[in-house]
């Protein structure tokens, strides 16, 4: 422990400090709060430009995606289940077709834009959630 | 002192009564329903202006009210005893204030963002797929810890206020789910409630990383090998 203590001290120069070595620090110390500060400032404004252009680009889009998706009805549920009654494993069989099919038309209904949209919408809220979760703690523990 | 525990008998009454009436004017066995039709505006019950014992919906409806909420209770209990150290932790990260819990609240509706469109992007690569259902129900558990933490915190706090804090925290587990159950029976403003409790259990539950109550952090990959 004391061995790179005693090299840290060997390296220290002999003359005396600047009498304005406090003052320079403190004045870099506040123009690095400063900048850090800007800079953070700029990232909302750019994270709420993103989600605002990612809602604008998705909200015409919603009926689509909600209509590409076929409801699942009671019916079709206890279909499943009677059919599970009679042959487990054609029913799972079955089951994974409808799963395939469901996904397939939700894919089917993620068009570019919209992806783009998901994209724009998930950027901010991604930022706010690391934000919101970090700030409570110190800067070297900090999620970024 | 004494207001307060006037207070949460006249709450536990309050919750009950409400319960009650939910039970009377509202058609609680969903599943009669199609699924298309949930969203709609709840009916009054057929039969509410007749005598109340001797209708079957009546009956059905506070079988079903009754069940509803012993499930909550159990679902609760079943957490505190899985998990009773996360649940304190959620707890304490709780009882902070109001302005953490809207905290909370933001979080959750992030996370739910977050979540979702991952979850739907996900389903444009094959190997990808599974993340949908993964994240659904990840969300769902963490939700319902936080909900559990949530319910058990509001009951304790009311009980501590009255100087009844000395009992099992069953107890504030059964008063605060009585509550919460009696809030969310309420038309329309009870399903804001139960989305805004979810996506605040939600974020309390990610806040305290699971309830362990460890930050969330980077800091073990930065450290030496």
């Amino acid at each position: 422990m004391a061995d790179w203590l005693d090299e840290l001290l060997e390296a220290m120069p002999t003359e005396p400090y600047p009498p304005d070595l406090a003052v320079q620090v403190q004045i870099r110390l506040a123009k690095t709060r400063r900048w850090s500060k800007w800079v953070q400032n700029g990232v909302r404004l750019v994270m709420v430009m993103t989600g605002a252009l990612g809602l604008w680009l998705l909200m015409p889009r919603v009926e689509m995606l909600v209509t590409a998706i076929s409801p699942i009805s009671l019916a079709r549920i206890e279909e499943w289940l009677s059919a599970m009654v009679r042959s487990p494993s054609q029913a799972l069989l079955g089951l994974s077709g409808i799963a395939i099919t469901w996904v397939s038309q939700l894919a089917a209904g993620l068009e570019a834009e919209l992806v783009l949209a998901l994209g724009l919408l998930a950027t901010p809220a991604l930022y706010g959630v690391i934000s919101l979760l970090s700030s409570g703690i110190s800067q070297e523990e900090a999620i970024i | 002192m004494k207001r307060w525990r006037m207070m949460v008998v006249i709450i536990a009454l309050a919750a009950a009564l409400i319960m009650f009436v939910s039970a009377l004017l509202s058609d609680l066995t969903w599943w009669s329903r199609p699924l298309g039709s949930m969203s709609m505006v709840r009916t009054p019950h057929r039969a509410w202006r007749l005598a109340l014992v001797q209708d079957a919906g009546i009956q059905v409806n506070i079988a079903v009210l009754l069940a509803g909420l012993v499930t909550q209770f159990m679902a609760g209990v079943l957490v505190l005893y899985l998990v009773p150290r996360r649940v304190h932790h959620m707890a304490h990260a709780i009882a902070i204030g109001w302005r953490q819990l809207l905290r909370y609240l933001v979080v959750g509706i992030l996370l739910a963002i977050v979540l979702a469109v991952v979850g739907l992007l996900s389903i444009l690569a094959l190997h990808t797929m599974p993340l949908l259902i993964i994240l659904a129900m990840f969300f769902f558990l963490a939700s319902l810890g936080g909900v559990v933490a949530l319910t058990y915190q509001l009951g304790r706090g009311l009980l501590s206020q009255a100087g009844w804090s000395e009992g099992s925290p069953l107890t504030s587990l059964a008063l605060g789910t009585s509550i919460i159950y009696a809030i969310t029976r309420i038309p329309f403003f009870g399903w804001v409630v139960l989305v805004l409790l979810w996506l605040t259990g939600a974020g309390v539950a990610v806040a305290t990383r699971l309830g362990s109550g460890k930050p969330w952090s980077l800091l073990p990959l930065m450290e030496d090998w």
